[in-house]
């Protein structure tokens, strides 16, 4: 449905995302992963053709067999709402203040539908429905409803034009943690019941875990590992996917006596670097623990992990990572 | 039996909000219903609840920002609400908090030493150059760093200067809000780490304010739960994570693990 073949973003001289390739197919529900600076949002907006001017996007973007890498705007409005949607982590910035939420998730109804008002508004009550909204809420501002039900309002806007990928920016991220708990479990179940494909860009392992089947760890504009979530979480391949598992906190304790030393997190060395000045080679090179004197100029190839999907790293085929 | 740290004993803060209708009386909110606790030195209290469930209005009665409407916080014994102000004022260096936006509690026209040395200014305490390098040191920034502005320095950076700012009055406590939760994971657990590093050298009290569990796991000796302004549950933070009495405790432990 959507074939992106070696997109690359850039800003000047900085690198966004270098080379990226892969494909959703509907039904799909992907993961992506990485932390702030690491191009994940990047990589979202441009397959809704949404990049800030300034960046230059070259490579392949295919929807439905359409090239749209580097459309102009007017093209890519031809598909936004109808074949690509996307929900954004602050649903208040997203809703207009003014409007009833039930007049904004009409809108795209009357505008590239063209129903009447009376059709739109049976359809915003089924979509209402099929997001946990209840009709009573169609005459509501949004700051007369929650956090929860605010991205709920925004689903079913992103779901009007029944599209065929939503792709979810941090959709839970702000938002408290049993809300976002239901938030990933309505965003599965349209999916699959929709048959909808689903990009779910996130920071928080544990929503990826929950809310996709397929994994992109995304490092420094590369996509260092991809694979089946449940298997890249269990037995991560990549020296900064392992990392990022590690230093995640885990909600079990051990009791500490007197003077007892807590065990520490194990961290990432430094910090992410600006994208101007990232390693031409192995992107996390200069932070891997493992790193070998190859890594720094030499960018490294794909290699299949066990359990499907693959990573790049100059350590895998080499030799074991743990040895 | 020693005096705690801190002692709060059946605090309660009620909230008046705007009326609804020109008859009706003003609608209360009880924003913390009879909550006890007590929090020793050297030791680590986790406050775990969602937004809207009292854990920062606790806090900030803690700090004394706001006074119970019943109940007494008491630090070192001494009740925070009967302090003339500048007694309290004196014993404001003994806690201190760290917020969970860096960059929205540092001052972007004042360099990183000046914002620092707030608190000693504040107290009226003197050697500040001293006082300023030794902090930055002990968060693991360097003493140029200090003649910087908040914008050079990445977010974890800055939650560091913060921390730097909190600890130069050598504080007894140190209450933390939501402290790394705008933080990435490989960032956040540099910034536990050296929570746990202040609090070894320092023998730091912290009360640590989160709504994510599995980071309240990693630090904290005790935990308490918050919900609708009430303590729902409290122990050792090896049986509430292991063996939670509430569902809604539950639900909290559900979000947090992979």
């Amino acid at each position: 449905m959507i074939e992106v073949e070696e997109l690359s973003i850039r800003f000047g001289a900085a690198t966004a995302i270098r080379e990226a390739t892969f494909t959703i197919q509907p039904g799909d529900r992907i993961g992506v992963v990485g932390e702030s600076g690491c191009g994940k949002s990047m990589l979202a907006l441009s397959l809704i053709g949404m990049t800030p001017e300034a960046a230059r996007v070259t490579g392949s973007i295919r929807l439905e067999g359409e090239e749209l890498a580097g459309a102009p705007d007017r093209l890519w409005r031809r598909h936004r709402a109808r074949r690509v949607s996307m929900i954004f982590q602050e649903p208040m910035a997203a809703l207009n203040p003014l409007k009833r939420i039930g007049e904004t998730v009409m809108e795209p109804l009357l505008v590239h539908e063209g129903l009447t008002r009376a059709a739109a508004r049976a359809r915003v009550l089924s979509l209402f429905e099929e997001v946990g909204l209840p009709g009573g809420r169609l005459r509501q501002f949004p700051h007369e409803i929650s956090g929860g039900q605010r991205q709920r309002v925004l689903i079913a806007l992103a779901l009007a034009c029944n599209p065929a990928l939503l792709i979810a920016d941090e959709p839970t991220t702000a938002l408290d943690a049993t809300i976002a708990l239901r938030i990933t479990e309505l965003l599965v179940r349209l999916a699959e019941e929709r048959r909808m494909a689903l990009l779910f860009i996130s920071h928080d392992l544990a929503a990826i875990a929950r809310a996709t089947r397929d994994v992109m760890v995304v490092y420094g504009g590369d996509i260092i590992e991809r694979g089946p979530t449940a298997s890249v979480l269990a037995d991560p391949a990549h020296p900064y996917t392992r990392g990022l598992i590690a230093a995640r906190p885990r909600a079990a304790a051990s009791p500490r006596g007197p003077g007892e030393r807590r065990p520490r997190l194990p961290t990432i060395v430094g910090a992410v670097p600006p994208l101007a000045a990232l390693p031409a080679g192995c992107r996390f090179s200069g932070r891997c623990p493992v790193e070998l004197p190859v890594c720094a100029g030499q960018r490294p190839e794909a290699v299949a992990r066990t359990g499907g999907g693959g990573a790049i790293c100059h350590r895998l085929g080499a030799e074991s990572l743990t040895a | 039996m020693t005096t705690p740290l801190l002692s709060v004993g059946n605090v309660t803060r009620r909230y008046r909000l705007a009326r609804t209708s020109f008859h009706a009386p003003r609608p209360v909110l009880t924003a913390v219903s009879d909550a006890s606790f007590t929090l020793d030195r050297s030791r680590t209290l986790g406050v775990v609840g969602e937004s809207g469930s009292g854990k920062s209005t606790l806090a900030r009665m803690v700090m004394a920002f706001e006074r119970p409407d019943e109940g007494r916080v008491l630090f070192e014994g001494q009740d925070l609400a009967q302090l003339a102000p500048s007694a309290l004022r004196r014993l404001r260096q003994r806690f201190q908090m760290v917020f969970q936006d860096p960059y929205g509690s540092l001052d972007p026209r004042r360099t990183v030493a000046n914002s620092i040395a707030e608190p000693l200014r504040a107290i009226g305490a003197g050697d500040h150059a001293a006082k300023v390098a030794q902090a930055l040191d002990q968060v693991g920034l360097r003493a140029g760093d200090g003649e910087k502005y908040p914008h050079e320095f990445s977010g974890g950076q800055r939650q560091r200067i913060a921390i730097a700012r909190a600890i130069v009055t050598r504080p007894a406590l140190l209450v933390a809000d939501e402290a790394v939760s705008a933080l990435d994971v490989s960032v956040q657990a540099q910034i536990l780490n050296l929570l746990m590093d202040l609090q070894d050298e320092l023998g730091l009290a912290i009360l640590f304010i989160s709504h994510d569990l599995a980071v309240v796991g990693s630090l904290c000796d005790d935990i308490i739960v918050m919900k609708d302004g009430h303590i729902v549950e409290a122990g050792p933070a090896s049986k509430v994570l292991s063996a939670p009495s509430r569902a809604y405790t539950k639900t909290l432990l559900q979000a947090a693990e992979i």
